[in-house]
């Protein structure tokens, strides 16, 4: 994932995270709540049909892990999946954009390469089996483990 | 390269025969199929009478192909004892215009399957043959009587005497099986808790190249299907994908994204000499050769949505191939380099289509909604590919609208792959 427009979309998106941050003065990235939750429980990311592009509410979600990752220094491994739609090999390659759109927001957000490993595994690892939009919904995602 | 013999080997599975059922789904049909009955086989007795029912099988495998249309049991005339004279008005009268007679002996600790092919409209004997088999292969023995069957009455070579491989998984539980070109008969040569994708034959038949998750990394395999053993080709940093053999067996065609996205690169079987051939910021994936070796078809993105592009396998500048509906994908070609199938996103979702590559004609196979994986015959008349939503393998034949439903295995079955020619031709 080396194209330009990607790469200032992300520097776009780790500047308006850092906006969110500075404009709540003292209150952690990791006190943000996202859909009832705080943000460093969510390490899922979800994405829209055939897309990679990172949604503005899960930009905090991923600030926060950044910052905790950067404290600390562990290592991450970034997991792309996709739905079933579509053949498999091709979304093999989806998968690694969504992970690379992850891994990239966080380097964007400090993180060194060396910290983070990606993998995709395209459509084989759904966590919904269900042949419909709410199980395609929860398996187009990015997980992060760490 | 790692040497690995498997734990599991081939001689130690078990069939799953047993739990297989063939559904038989005839969406249109041909008027025009040739009609036909295969006789029971008689048994000649002395040692271990064969578990397998060639009638079935071989009347099975005619059906498949759309062009025949077999007559069951039930509505056959009792068959003259095998050598005896045939009544072939008995037949005729049923409008059952072939008729295949054989017998089953055992020779030595094999079998000797005896048959003669009856012209019962015109009242003569067309051909008879027999071909020989050990006791495990005794079902392929059927397939290949109903090779010389189909060759006789059709004059083209028939690929029933092949093998698919395919992938079931149940939850997280994958494993790679390989059958007979029916579905039954299927042996695991690997089982493992990670996905498991893209098997590809080596063109004698030999070896499966495929692409294993174990130990949380992709990489691509090289297995002989016959001993299990297998060595680890590729396991470059990201995506280690879709192998292709190319048709004189020397090279294989994959999707790497070592050098920062997916690309298609070429290497030696053995491994090493990678080559690039592929150069675009999109997904660039699921190539496949062309039958002289000389070109790949392969999936990109690079035009907005995924197409069908060819480049020569030397690389080079790719033309695009496919120009209606926005995603085209998965292609591989017909043994007569003519056509290519495909899966093509329609009204009716994912369905696998055969693309005319001089007419330009798009003839859709599947009825969708989530079919994909299509892999075609060696003699190019049927193509298997999975349904998604069923997670079952279909055949479709390719000059008729007859589409049939392969043995199930317990589980979800994807990603068929049809297998070479394996029988020489007499």
């Amino acid at each position: 994932m080396k194209r330009r427009e990607l790469l200032g979309f992300m520097g776009a998106g780790a500047l308006l995270g850092l906006a969110g941050c500075s404009s709540t003065g003292g209150v952690g990235e990791d006190d943000f709540m996202i859909d009832g939750r705080r943000a460093l429980d969510i390490k899922t990311i979800h994405f829209d049909f055939d897309e990679y592009i990172i949604k503005p509410k899960y930009r905090r979600v991923l600030s926060a892990h950044a910052k905790k990752l950067n404290e600390t220094g562990a290592s991450i491994r970034i997991e792309g999946h996709c739905d079933e739609r579509g053949t498999r090999e091709y979304n093999i390659g989806l998968g690694e954009r969504r992970a690379n759109a992850v891994r990239n927001y966080l380097i964007a957000e400090g993180l060194s390469s060396s910290q983070i490993s990606t993998i995709s595994y395209g459509e084989e690892r759904p966590v919904d089996y269900a042949h419909n939009e709410s199980a395609w919904a929860k398996n187009r995602r990015a997980e992060l483990l760490y | 390269m790692k040497i690995r013999t498997l734990l599991i080997a081939w001689l130690l599975m078990l069939p799953l025969a047993a739990q297989a059922e063939l559904t038989i789904k005839i969406t249109g049909g041909n008027v025009d199929a040739i009609t036909i009955a295969i006789a029971p086989f008689e048994w000649e007795g002395g040692g271990t009478p064969p578990t397998a029912e060639f009638d079935r099988i071989i009347s099975d495998d005619l059906q498949r192909s759309g062009e025949f249309k077999p007559s069951s049991r039930s509505d056959q005339p009792p068959a003259a004892p095998f050598g005896q004279p045939v009544n072939h008005a008995t037949w005729r009268d049923r409008g059952i215009n072939n008729l295949v007679t054989g017998k089953v002996t055992s020779v030595a600790g094999r079998y000797r399957v005896e048959f003669v092919l009856h012209d019962t409209a015109g009242g003569k004997q067309i051909t008879k043959d027999t071909v020989y088999a050990a006791t495990k292969d005794q079902r392929f023995a059927a397939h290949h009587v109903a090779d010389l069957v189909y060759e006789a009455l059709t004059g083209e070579r028939g690929a029933f005497a092949t093998r698919i491989a395919f992938v079931v998984a149940n939850r997280r539980a994958n494993s790679l099986q390989v059958s007979d070109s029916d579905g039954h008969g299927a042996k695991t040569i690997l089982a493992t808790n990670d996905p498991i994708m893209s098997p590809s034959w080596s063109p004698n038949g030999k070896k499966l190249a495929y692409v294993s998750f174990e130990g949380g990394q992709p990489a691509i395999y090289v297995q002989n299907v016959e001993s299990g053993s297998r060595r680890k080709l590729t396991s470059f940093k990201g995506i280690n994908g879709a192998p292709a053999w190319s048709p004189d067996g020397s090279r294989l065609a994959m999707t790497l994204s070592k050098d920062g996205d997916p690309e298609i690169y070429v290497m030696s079987a053995g491994g090493g000499g990678v080559q690039r051939i592929t150069r675009s910021p999109g997904i660039d994936t699921e190539p496949s050769w062309s039958p002289d070796g000389n070109s790949l078809v392969f999936t990109s993105d690079r035009g907005g949505s995924p197409q069908i592009y060819r480049v020569s396998a030397a690389g080079g500048a790719p033309t695009r191939l496919t120009f209606e509906g926005k995603y085209n994908s998965n292609a591989s070609f017909a043994p007569d380099g003519k056509s290519i199938t495909l899966v093509t996103r329609t009204s009716g979702g994912y369905q696998v289509a055969l693309l005319d590559l001089e007419t330009r004609g798009m003839q859709i196979l599947s009825d969708g909604p989530l079919d994909e994986s299509s892999s075609i015959a060696p003699n190019g008349k049927m193509v298997i590919y999975a349904s998604g939503l069923r997670g079952t393998l279909h055949v479709a034949a390719t000059d008729y609208d007859v589409e049939t439903r392969l043995a199930a295995q317990s589980g979800d079955v994807r990603n068929p792959a049809w297998s070479p020619f394996l029988i020489k031709r007499r």
